[in-house]
């Protein structure tokens, strides 16, 4: 009797102490670049501008395959994010396909596909295919994208 | 003539672009990773594949427009010297538009155009852009990414 209430007693300890490190373990980089990403990509399904470009350093800049030449600066890039959530479309589904993540110090590069589903206002839905790179940096204490690279899926051709 | 007017226009827009980004002064860190950039270049246009490949870091994750999936050094090294061989560079032009260095790590945007030649005799102008992400391996800047490729159609 005493022997299976120690054993108890040992497995609610391991237990414990498993939920314990859970809840304390902190993200990895990997983690947290995609959580921030997602985040953006909530706010951008909810049209919030001013939400989605927090993540956006100051100089912040994007070659994208809407535009021959690079999107400099903050400023430019949120103007560019205004006009299009003035669209009547949404985007109603946003996924990160085979995320890869390299850790260099206070420097991550983000690389995935794309996945999303746009919806029209008359209702049509659209799959969107996209190729990204991003570069975030730690500023402060904080992740910021200085950098992305948006191509379209080579089988949008 | 359609295809020789597109040319001439993209040759006019070039050298129109590559006077505007030569007024662009670079810092002496900026400079040095853009030499490091013009040398890899360099090595793939006269065909030294081991040269140009050695500018590859080992954790390299690069991504062509025209690649569904990311590569490793691995792949896009098998990738370099399978096509590599079956063209010549005949010319090419590299514009920088933007180079952002932190310590160690930089990334270069850039512009690029290049005249070929395969085995047959027949060229072909590729325009594209390219971002380069490095890192500093020694004296020089070896990438650990890469994102673009070809943006005008094949002729």
């Amino acid at each position: 009797m005493k022997a299976l209430f120690m054993s108890f007693t040992f497995f609610a300890f391991v237990f414990s102490s498993t939920l314990l490190f859970a809840q304390i373990t902190p993200p990895s980089v990997e983690e947290e670049v995609i959580a921030i990403t997602y985040a953006q990509w909530k706010a951008n399904m909810e049209k919030n501008t001013a939400e989605s470009n927090k993540i956006l350093a100051d100089d912040y800049t994007e070659f994208n395959g809407g535009f021959a030449t690079r999107v400099d600066g903050k400023i430019l890039n949120s103007r560019f994010g205004e006009a299009f959530d003035k669209g009547s479309g949404q985007v109603i589904a946003a996924e990160m396909l085979n995320p890869k993540v390299q850790v260099y110090g206070d420097v991550a590069i983000l690389t995935y596909n794309y996945a999303g589903v746009n919806q029209s206002k008359d209702g049509a839905i659209e799959n969107i295919k996209a190729k990204s790179t991003r570069v975030y940096v730690k500023m402060n204490g904080t992740w910021k994208l200085v950098h992305a690279n948006f191509g379209f899926d080579p089988s949008n051709n | 003539m359609k295809t020789i007017f597109n040319l001439f226009a993209i040759c006019l827009l070039l050298i129109a672009f590559n006077s505007k980004i030569a007024a662009q002064e670079w810092s002496n860190e900026q400079e040095d990773v853009w030499k490091s950039v013009e040398a890899y270049w360099d090595l793939a246009a006269k065909g030294d594949l081991d040269g140009f490949t050695s500018y590859f870091h080992e954790s390299f994750v690069g991504w062509n427009y025209g690649a569904p999936v990311t590569s490793s050094k691995s792949s896009r090294e098998k990738l370099i010297r399978f096509f590599a061989p079956q063209n010549k560079t005949l010319f090419y032009t590299i514009t920088p538009v933007g180079i952002w260095v932190k310590g160690d790590f930089a990334f270069v945007d850039y512009h690029y155009m290049e005249v070929t030649e395969d085995k047959d005799g027949k060229r072909d102008t590729n325009v594209g852009r390219w971002t380069d992400i490095l890192i500093k391996d020694g004296d020089r800047w070896v990438m650990i990414g890469d994102h673009g490729g070809r943006t005008n159609s094949d002729n």
